[in-house]
């Protein structure tokens, strides 16, 4: 399989850590959503993200998905886990963390307190900014808003 | 009367009998059209056959292009898109225009661009190079200048080390200085001339993030070269050496402690020492202390910080208090708006560098009362008024408009 280079084993594992704490050990078959022209336009209207892509994969069982997203914070892709129940964040996780500054982020402390957020949370307002990591608190934010939109509009046609 | 009855009903029975006698078809036709249908029923059959055997070689195409598209789409995906380039570009600019008693004046101050190159997971090269006051050369007032130029490398997921030209771990400001990050137009002065912000040297730099809340900064560079007569004689900003031919007797060593409590809050303090600020002329010894809070809820943001050079107290015979060199500046800010586009601040500073006198004469205070627009969180406008007082008399207004990416 074609990988990116940059995507190391240790890469891999974490994301297979993470699916697998998700769902249990027990990883269902990955999903894709479709990028149309019209999910193009609306994901790029409302998001802005460094890059929109063809599809974005995803694994789902029962009313839980997993999503993994890549955002830009300066220069670098962050990688983040992202798990949504019924339209609310059960759990973000920052797998790959490749900027210089502005690991915070990656804390446990500054992830949860997405938990149990919707797209209707102002997540400018009510996260917490952190000096020195303006830029990669923007990406995160980014990264959970366009998984819960993902998330609500994946079984539309 | 009752007989009569029966032979019409049995006439009239006998009428409708011939009739459906016309109408019936006989057994050998009724054989025929049997063969007929059984003909179309096995031609449909064959023909629902031939149809399901399509659908099931149509239904094995589809999923041979799904897997095709997946894998094309994995592979799309997978290139490296810039952000995932082995090459890195960056840059930033501000352009400020200042109305004070020190002169009304249109500069672009700062434009700056940033390089850097990944050669592995592990190893990088990071450089920034600035042009300042946008004209460099003999006579005029610009400087092109390499303020960034180093190797990291990762050691691990908590610990890096560095080697090359970096920015001195003291401060705010010093390593975070893009315009969208602060507020005010021009940098503040307590950074500007105690620190001295932006200060960079060459060394070898230890970074490590050992808990959630707790991590340090080392650093081994070379060292300051500070004038050593005139009314610049041991001013440590006008000691910078941009690492230009850089006289290199005696080095410098910096460490830095970092405590983040929580989101909210993250505290700093670094202690620098050098054996001899004026590279073997005086035997000057100094050392610089500095300690910084940021505190950011709910849109309301605190800045503060504090440092301190002392120098041999040989100096104050060449310059009058010019042993100790102190400043601090407190710095309230509220950001507001749907996205926090707007922001207002206020920050009262002062500094002295001949604070080792008696007398406080020397000392410029300044309180500065502004606002920031950002346009998108990376564009910013700026405006603000400065009142200086003590030493200091420049008042006045600044504006100015940042970016970065």
């Amino acid at each position: 399989m074609v990988f990116q280079q940059q995507l190391s084993a240790n890469d891999k594992n974490s994301t297979k850590e993470f699916l697998n704490e998700t769902f249990n050990n027990d990883i269902p078959k990955v999903n894709r959503f479709w990028v149309n022209k019209n999910n193009q336009k609306t994901i790029k209207q409302l998001f802005n993200p460094s890059q929109i892509k063809l599809s974005y994969r995803y694994w789902q069982k029962d009313d839980t998905s997993a999503w993994i997203l890549d955002e830009i914070g300066k220069e670098r892709d962050i990688t983040t886990g992202i798990v949504i129940s019924s339209d609310k964040i059960v759990k973000v996780q920052v797998l790959v963390y490749r900027e210089s500054r502005g690991g915070q982020v990656q804390n446990k402390r500054f992830t949860q307190q997405y938990n149990n957020m919707s797209s209707n949370n102002n997540f400018i307002k009510e996260i917490d900014t952190i000096s020195g990591a303006t830029l990669s608190v923007n990406a995160l934010n980014k990264q959970v808003k366009l998984a819960l939109w993902l998330n609500h509009n994946k079984n539309k046609p | 009367m009752i007989n009569k009855k029966i032979l019409v009903t049995a006439i009239m029975a006998c009428g409708l009998n011939n009739a459906m006698a016309t109408d019936t078809p006989s057994i050998e036709e009724m054989w025929k059209i049997i063969q007929q249908q059984q003909k179309t029923i096995v031609e449909l059959k064959a023909q629902i056959n031939t149809n399901s055997q399509q659908v099931v070689e149509q239904k094995e195409v589809v999923e041979q292009q799904a897997q095709v598209l997946e894998v094309i789409a994995e592979s799309v995906e997978d290139t490296p898109t810039i952000s995932q380039s082995k090459y890195k570009f960056g840059g930033y600019g501000e352009l400020h225009y200042n109305n004070t008693d020190s002169g009304n004046q249109i500069d672009f101050h700062r434009f700056v661009l940033f390089n850097g190159y990944d050669f592995n997971e592990k190893t990088r090269f990071y450089s920034e190079l600035e042009i300042e006051h946008a004209l460099s050369g003999d006579g005029k007032p610009g400087e092109v200048e390499l303020e960034q130029a180093f190797i990291e490398h990762k050691l691990n997921d908590t610990t890096k080390m560095t080697a090359g030209v970096s920015l001195m771990p003291v401060g705010i400001l010093n390593e975070t200085h893009e315009p969208n990050t602060f507020y005010g137009v021009e940098r503040n002065n307590v950074e500007k001339n105690i620190i001295p912000s932006t200060w960079w040297e060459a060394g070898i730099g230890f970074n490590k993030q050992a808990t959630q809340n707790f991590g340090y900064d080392l650093f081994v560079s070379s060292g300051l070269n500070v004038p050593i007569d005139g009314s610049s004689a041991f001013l440590i900003r006008s000691g910078r050496q941009k690492v230009a031919k850089a006289k290199a007797n005696d080095g410098a060593v910096t460490a830095r402690l970092r405590y983040s409590p929580s989101n909210n809050l993250q505290l700093a303090a670094s202690y620098q020492y050098q054996q001899d600020i004026t590279q073997g002329a005086l035997d000057v010894d100094a050392s610089l202390f500095e300690m910084n809070a940021q505190y950011n809820y709910n849109g309301f943001g605190l800045k503060a910080l504090y440092a301190q050079w002392n120098l041999n107290d040989k100096v104050n015979a060449i310059s009058a208090g010019r042993e100790k060199q102190s400043g601090y500046f407190i710095e309230p800010s509220y950001r507001f708006g749907q996205t926090n586009q707007f922001g207002i601040f206020t920050r009262y500073s002062t500094w002295d560098n001949n604070a080792g006198s008696d007398n406080s004469d020397d000392e410029v205070k300044q309180l500065d009362l502004g606002f920031n627009y950002w346009i998108t969180p990376l564009v910013v406008l700026k405006a603000d008024i400065q009142n200086q007082s003590g030493a200091g008399d420049s008042d006045g207004f600044n504006l100015g408009v940042g970016y970065s990416f």
